[in-house]
């Protein structure tokens, strides 16, 4: 992969290159996306664009019968569901299958932020900002994330530009001013929606934390496959607390408006920013229960801190 | 510490057939994997009915995979397994052509 450097020379980059491009309305993200897949084509890399459907249909539009076209797939983001913490290993399977058939990629995404909640809204961030230290050891290989400034709010923005190194801005490719290479900053959970149901468990108490799982779901409409979903779901955070959190927790249960939260407190510290979202090995031991806990819930939120311990919500939208 | 009691039930269903119901666990998940294992080491196919089988947990799986992995000689069969069960055997990747167990309808 080459790009240009600041003095207009060409060097060869290593390594991970998300690149934010800003753009403002439909015309400006066709030039910015055709342009993007263009270089990718000259340096005979293959691209992949999870972008929403009209999108996705604009660029289908303007690649139909070009020798681009070939080069391209489209990934169904909206497939994976509404958890961004399957984003990363979809990116991840899509990569690695390429580089194993010797092909550099590119990708171009697209993140659909209307009709999200405060709490999906955060995650979605976040994910960006995961992006860096998912990727910081991979392949090379280049991501722009296309924002529209036209229909996103400025607090979106800015949090955008704080996770990209890199920014596409008026045709050219550099290094972004507003990039802060720091830990993440969380904003506060925000306290339970009253009335909440609370239960302190230990070993061997994962049946009741179900039946106040199941009580909660059923009361609020879930049932069938959801609800056993949820119920695998919390029955592995749980067992994390038993095993990993000071062999016990706490947990409460409650209804937002958009659907049932369940959520977990226990001592124990969980370091890996990352937990749930690399598809786990059939060799590797341990690892698969918070990679289960992000495929089966609509959202994860884990907060944790070696002197506060861990918080994990589980949400489940419902009817 | 109190005892932790598995909160799932086998029973004979048949000539080298098993009922699986309840819920397998991390409190079951050691208890579950003795049990199957010993169905294996006396029977060359085994067939775990799980029509009853409201959920299984990663370490349920796990337990399931090991006992099976321990007796490649052996088949190891869930009959009526829910899309539940199913959706998540193939989300932990043990659908695969290494898969250790058998689904059947």
């Amino acid at each position: 992969m080459r790009t240009e450097d600041a003095s207009g020379g060409t060097t060869t980059e290593q390594g991970f290159r998300h690149e934010l491009y800003p753009y403002a309305g439909e015309d400006e993200f066709l030039t910015g996306a055709l342009s993007f897949i263009g270089d990718a084509r000259a340096e005979s890399e293959l691209v992949l664009v999870a972008v929403a459907e009209p999108r996705e249909r604009m660029l289908r539009a303007e690649l139909e019968g070009t020798e681009a076209a070939a080069a391209v797939s489209f990934l169904d983001a909206e497939a994976l569901g509404r958890n961004p913490a399957r984003l990363i290993p979809a990116w991840q399977e899509w990569i690695a299958k390429r580089a194993t058939e010797g092909h550099a990629v590119r990708g171009i995404s697209e993140t659909t932020w209307a009709d999200r909640t405060d709490a999906e809204t955060g995650e979605l961030q976040y994910h960006e900002w995961l992006l860096n230290l998912a990727f910081a050891l991979s392949p090379p290989w280049w991501l722009l994330c296309a924002y529209d400034t036209t229909a996103l709010g400025p607090l979106v923005l800015e949090a955008a530009a704080r996770c990209h190194p890199l920014v596409l801005c008026a045709g050219a490719h550099g290094p972004s001013d507003s990039f802060t290479d720091e830990p993440y900053a969380f904003a506060e959970l925000g306290s339970p929606c009253d009335p909440y149901q609370e239960l302190a468990f230990r070993s061997g108490g994962l049946a009741s934390v179900r039946a106040k799982v199941a009580a909660c779901g059923t009361e609020h409409g879930l049932a069938g496959s959801r609800l056993r979903e949820l119920l695998i779901a919390a029955t592995e955070v749980a067992s994390n607390s038993v095993k990993y959190g000071g062999g016990q927790g706490t947990l409460r249960t409650w209804k937002d408006a958009s659907g049932v939260v369940c959520e977990f407190h226990d001592s124990g510290h969980i370091e890996d920013p990352l937990i749930g979202r690399v598809r786990p090995t059939l060799d590797q031991v341990g690892g698969r229960g918070m990679w289960l806990v992000q495929q089966l819930c609509d959202l994860v939120q884990i907060r944790s801190t070696a002197t506060t311990g861990t918080t994990i919500r589980l949400h489940v939208r419902v009817p | 510490m109190r005892p932790v009691v598995p909160d799932f039930r086998m029973f004979s269903a048949g000539t080298d057939c098993w009922s699986v119901s309840g819920v397998v666990d991390t409190d079951g998940a050691a208890a579950f994997r003795t049990a199957v294992g010993e169905l294996l080491t006396r029977s060359a196919l085994v067939r775990l009915r799980c029509e009853g089988l409201e959920l299984m947990d990663v370490a349920g799986t796990r337990a399931l995979v090991d006992a099976a992995a321990a007796h490649r000689d052996r088949r190891l069969v869930l009959e009526g397994a829910n899309a539940t069960v199913r959706r998540y055997w193939a989300l932990l990747g043990y659908d695969g052509p290494r898969g250790a167990v058998e689904f059947a309808p």
